[in-house]
Formats: C-alpha cells, sequence, structure tokens
C-alpha cells in the first residue's frame, strides 16, 4: 500500500483541472483559474509551523530558506507570507482567514523576518536597510519612494509565481495598505504595470525547478489545490505578458521548462539599417505563423534588410486564430 | 508506518475534496465586468459617422493615440481581441472579449491601456466585418475611445 504513495502524491499536483483553461488567455483565462482553484483543507494556523516545515525540509535536516541570513539564527521558528494578509482586510467576509493560512504563499522563516518585511510589497530595492541575502529598502513605484522587499536572486520566481497565484485566486477591488502598490482594484489584469514588468521578469530569469515541483505537489496534498504557474508556467505570459491574445494550450511550447522566448534584439522593431538583418518573430506572434513582406510570401524568417531595400515596408502575419500587420522603416 | 499510514489518508481525503470543489461553485460574490451598460456611446454631441469614413487602423484615447501608419505599431486581431502595440515601447493595448466580438452592443469585454484597466460605461461594435472592426466606447467617466481595425 505504501508504494503507492509516490504515484499517488505525484498524479495529485497533476490532476488540475487544466481543460478548464484551454483556449483562453488574458481576463478570461485568468478568470477560469479563480474558478476552478481554490483551498480545498486550511492548516489550523497553530498548525503551520510544523506543517511548514515539513514541506520545505531539505535533506540536511534543515528548512529551505528563503529569507536566508548570514548572521540570522537561520531556525525556522516562524512563518511569514508572501502577501501579507492585512491587504485584504476588508474583504474577510469574502476570503476569511484563507489568506493567512495558504501555504502556496507562507513559508518558514527565522524570528527575526516578519518584523523586517513587515507589510512591504515585494519590490526592487533601490537603497537598502536590510542587504544579508535578501534585501529591505526603499524601491520606486510610479515615481514614489516605497518600502519594498527584494528575495534572493534564486527565489524570486517562485515568488513571483506565487503572487501571480494570488492575484488570481484573490482580486479584490480594494487594497489595503501597502497593496495599492502593485494591485490595481480590479478583477483584471489585477496586477498593476510595476508588478507586471517585475513579475514576469523575475518568472522568466527564474524557471521552476524540483525543489519548487515538489512544493507544489506538498502543498496539492495538504491543501487540496495547486499553482498553476507552478505546473504550467507559460500561463502568466497569456494573462499578463506578450500572449495575453493568444489562447492558451497545453502543448509542448507551453509545458514546464518551455517557456516561450523572451523578448531579445532580434526580434521585430519599427527601424532597420540596411547592414541590419530582420527576424520575422515578435512575442506577440505564434511562432509558426507565416509572414508576408509587400505582399510577397517571405522567404525565410530571416533576411537583410538589404534585400528589400530602404524605405517604408508592411509585413504581415497569419497563423492559427490571428493575424497582423506592422510597419517597419529601413535607412 | 503510522505516520505514513496517517499522510497517505490525508492524501487520499485531499484528492477527494478537491474532486468536490471542482464540480461546485467557488463563487466570490465579485461581480463581472461591473458598469458596463448597454447605454448608446453616441450622443448627441457626437457623431461616429466621420470615423467610419476613415480608413486608418487607430486606437484613440484620451491618453494614448497609435496609429498604424506611423509605422512600428504592431496590430493583432483574433475573434474576440485586438491589439496596438507600439514596439518602440510608446503604448500598449489590448481590447479583449469574452466571445467574438459582435455588432452591437457589448459587456463581457476589458480594455488594458499601458498595463492598466479602463473602466467602461459603453462598448459597442459599430462595424464588423471579416476585413473591418470599429469599436465606440465610453469611458466610466465619460471619455471617449475609437478603435478601428481595417484591411486586417
Amino acid at each position: 500500500m505504501l508504494a503507492i504513495l509516490p504515484f499517488l502524491t505525484a498524479s495529485a499536483a497533476n490532476d488540475y483541472p487544466v481543460a478548464m483553461l484551454h483556449g483562453k488567455c488574458g481576463a478570461q483565462l485568468k478568470e477560469a483559474i479563480r474558478t476552478v482553484d481554490r483551498p480545498v483543507t486550511l492548516t489550523p494556523a497553530a498548525g503551520l509551523p510544523d506543517t511548514l516545515r515539513i514541506i520545505d525540509s531539505d535533506s540536511n535536516g534543515g528548512f529551505i530558506d528563503r529569507f536566508p541570513s548570514a548572521s540570522g539564527d537561520n531556525q525556522a521558528t516562524a512563518t511569514t507570507n508572501i502577501l501579507p494578509p492585512e491587504w485584504w482586510t476588508d474583504t474577510t467576509p469574502v476570503y476569511g482567514d484563507t489568506i493567512a493560512r495558504d501555504l502556496h504563499q507562507t513559508f518558514p522563516c527565522s524570528a527575526d523576518v516578519p518584523g523586517l518585511k513587515q507589510d512591504y510589497p515585494p519590490g526592487l530595492v533601490i537603497t537598502s536597510t536590510h542587504d544579508d541575502g535578501w534585501q529591505v529598502g526603499y524601491g520606486e513605484i510610479a515615481g514614489e519612494r516605497v518600502w519594498v522587499y527584494t528575495p534572493p536572486a534564486e527565489y524570486r520566481g517562485d515568488f513571483a509565481r506565487c503572487i501571480f497565484y494570488m492575484a488570481s485566486l484573490y482580486p479584490v477591488k480594494f487594497w489595503n495598505g501597502l497593496g495599492i502598490n502593485i494591485f490595481g482594484d480590479n478583477d483584471y489584469p489585477t496586477l498593476n504595470r510595476y508588478s507586471t514588468s517585475l513579475l514576469l521578469k523575475w518568472h522568466t530569469e527564474d524557471p521552476v525547478d524540483d525543489v519548487e515541483r515538489k512544493r507544489n505537489r506538498e502543498i496539492h496534498a495538504r491543501q487540496g489545490n495547486s499553482n498553476p504557474f507552478v505546473l504550467y508556467p507559460a500561463l502568466a505570459d497569456h494573462i499578463w505578458g506578450t500572449k495575453a491574445q493568444l489562447p492558451w494550450d497545453e502543448s509542448p511550447s507551453t509545458v514546464p521548462d518551455m517557456d516561450p522566448p523572451a523578448v531579445t534584439d532580434t526580434d521585430l522593431r519599427p527601424t532597420y539599417q540596411l547592414t541590419d538583418i530582420i527576424c520575422l518573430r515578435s512575442p506577440y506572434v505564434p511562432a509558426d505563423a507565416s509572414w508576408s513582406i509587400d505582399g510577397v510570401p517571405a522567404p525565410g524568417p530571416r533576411m537583410p534588410a538589404s534585400d528589400i531595400g530602404t524605405g517604408i515596408h508592411e509585413l504581415r502575419f497569419t497563423a492559427t486564430g490571428i493575424s497582423g500587420k506592422l510597419k517597419i522603416t529601413v535607412r | 508506518m503510522k505516520f505514513m499510514n496517517a499522510y497517505l489518508l490525508t492524501a487520499i481525503t485531499a484528492i477527494a475534496l478537491a474532486g468536490c470543489s471542482k464540480s461546485g461553485s467557488t463563487d466570490t460574490g465579485l461581480p463581472d465586468n461591473p458598469g458596463i451598460t448597454t447605454t448608446d456611446p453616441n450622443d448627441s454631441d457626437f457623431d461616429f459617422a466621420p470615423e467610419l469614413a476613415d480608413p486608418a487602423t487607430r486606437y484613440v484615447s484620451e491618453e494614448l493615440t497609435l496609429r498604424y501608419d506611423s509605422g512600428g505599431i504592431m496590430v493583432t486581431r483574433t475573434a474576440s481581441s485586438i491589439r496596438f502595440v507600439d514596439l518602440g515601447g510608446g503604448g500598449d493595448v489590448l481590447i479583449s472579449s469574452g466571445t467574438p466580438f459582435q455588432t452591437g452592443f457589448m459587456t463581457n469585454v476589458t480594455i488594458v491601456e499601458n498595463g492598466k484597466p479602463l473602466p467602461i460605461k459603453s462598448f459597442k461594435t459599430e462595424r464588423l466585418s471579416t476585413t473591418q472592426i470599429y469599436l465606440n466606447i465610453l469611458t466610466a467617466d465619460n471619455r471617449r475611445i475609437i478603435a478601428a481595425v481595417t484591411d486586417l
């Protein structure tokens, strides 16, 4: 009987009702996640430290510390939420204390972390007051100096995917406290421009790894739901990123660890020099699109700008369910 | 052994409960698309006819203007969405609907302009064909948005 346990825990993470998400994008995809994904069994508050010590245990008998410190006690004597429950205070009748006890956004930490982190939002610290494995200090959001904390580089993607999850499951119309710095009062996109840009960057730079997948499975076994952005990382780009117009499907291009490429300097841009190479690719366009230039089918995915000469040129593409056009200038 | 059995029981219970949740309601009481009405965006001070006569592909709001003919503006269209992106970094607008666009008033729509959702009072598809779509939109604070995609 015990032999089937690994199978059970693995299949638990894979039973996500992914069919409900297929073919959707943008606001509809985010809403679909809210509809199908919800914690089923919450861990009692008093049991959180012990539960998290098991979930986040490492092979040396310690714990995986997302708020490491060279000088701290490094004992898992406290817990902290990535996003403070206080931000949802006025929505307690809707969400109860789920936000404080949702394991996906709760981590074990040393005793000093909650006091340092307070109710600050995740962000990019510019001037730090604490810099010891992770940072606390001032960041800049919409031109304002705001207290934020920055997780260690190796966990920034984990934090981003956790916030994607929270923004999808718990959007509200009124944010308290510092929540207004990263969230908007709307069902979509919920993330604001600052957090969208920063979190998608973290999500790309720190992709899902085995530690995060194991954590997702462990939580599913206890709480009854998974973080879909860990199971299917490409979802984020189809909700908030360049693919927000393109229906998401669990295809080889969207399964974990096979995310679409990020924007690079080879993507299409408005102007070229004659000596440049034009690459017919863009994060806004499916990779299998067919292209034409000035009404003539493109000879290939890349060509010297000199082949089409100086002037204004119209590029068009078609792919399944989507078409588009763009004018570029070659000088 | 006792611990493992308890763990297994917990896992099975969680899976069973998860199955229940997924077939049941998880409604949080949050309304969809609040504020959008079928109020006619045209009033005595505004005539959409000149907009229909203009074949330019464009997005014009109070905060942002993206004209395809200016160059560098990627315009993409699906059955239920339109996107204007200035590849030079000058702006990004995504207009999307929960259902394919149809002529007349629509309520299940969102507009995200430069990352910011715009509250909508009224959304009307004034013209729709396989190659054209003209949208007449009024925001909650009575600002007009014109979005037109032609020859696509």
